[in-house]
């Protein structure tokens, strides 16, 4: 399953826990929460979809040339985007589906990422306010 | 010659927005590209921290593309739901 499977897997698992929040706080805080519900699972799958095809892209690129790897990850992630484009379009176009929704079942999985590995540390929420001349 | 409408401007500006922010959609592309290449040159130089390496580089790309899906919400919604017909 490659090296990075373990951190995919913590991730999915966050980013599916966030989901079923954000769907319970909708269905309670919402007038019509359906819609809002449905393009949150929709834009959920696909970004969980986005961040696999992103691990193997990156997993498969290492093993090229610099060169060969810089082309590759450019035009896979402009199929990535391309994807994106066509989620954020159906929900436009469609009226089951809410916009606000989609776009934030596509932006889970990287509000996960920066929550899991960049702001877990408590010491870093500790030194926020202390100023450096009174450390 | 017929006069401009207020509907047509609007438009008209709308279209050129959004392809002027579609032009976002670019730099992750192009910085992605740059640090898969980078990550490659690593990965040669230093094979036994290859998963260290790409574990670090999905984490930070996944995060790099945030950045291009803002222009390209914001060129579809100016396209294809535009809030700014509905001032008229």
């Amino acid at each position: 399953m490659g090296y990075t499977w373990d951190i995919q897997v913590k991730i999915f698992k966050y980013t599916l826990i966030a989901a079923a929040v954000f769907a319970g706080c909708s269905a309670l805080f919402l007038e019509k929460p359906l819609p809002f519900i449905y393009a949150l699972i929709f834009g959920t799958l696909i970004g969980i979809l986005n961040f696999r095809n992103l691990a193997l892209t990156l997993e498969k690129a290492v093993k090229m040339t610099p060169g060969q790897a810089q082309v590759y990850a450019g035009s896979r992630y402009f199929i990535r985007y391309m994807i994106n484009g066509i989620v954020i379009f159906v929900s436009i176009k469609a009226d089951y589906l809410n916009v606000l929704g989609a776009v934030l079942g596509l932006f889970l999985i990287k509000f996960v990422v920066v929550v899991t590995n960049l702001f877990n540390d408590i010491n870093f929420f500790k030194r926020i306010f202390i100023r450096k001349e009174e450390e | 010659m017929e006069p401009i409408t207020g509907r047509a401007l609007i438009l008209a500006c709308s279209a050129i927005g959004a392809g002027l922010a579609m032009i976002a959609g670019i730099g992750p592309g192009i910085g992605q590209g740059y640090a898969a290449g980078k990550g490659a040159e690593g990965v040669g130089r230093q094979p036994e921290a290859q998963a260290d390496i790409v574990r670090t580089m999905l984490l930070g790309a996944a995060v790099a593309e945030t950045t291009g899906i803002y222009g390209l919400i914001i060129a579809l919604i100016l396209l294809f739901a535009n809030p700014l017909i509905g001032l008229l």
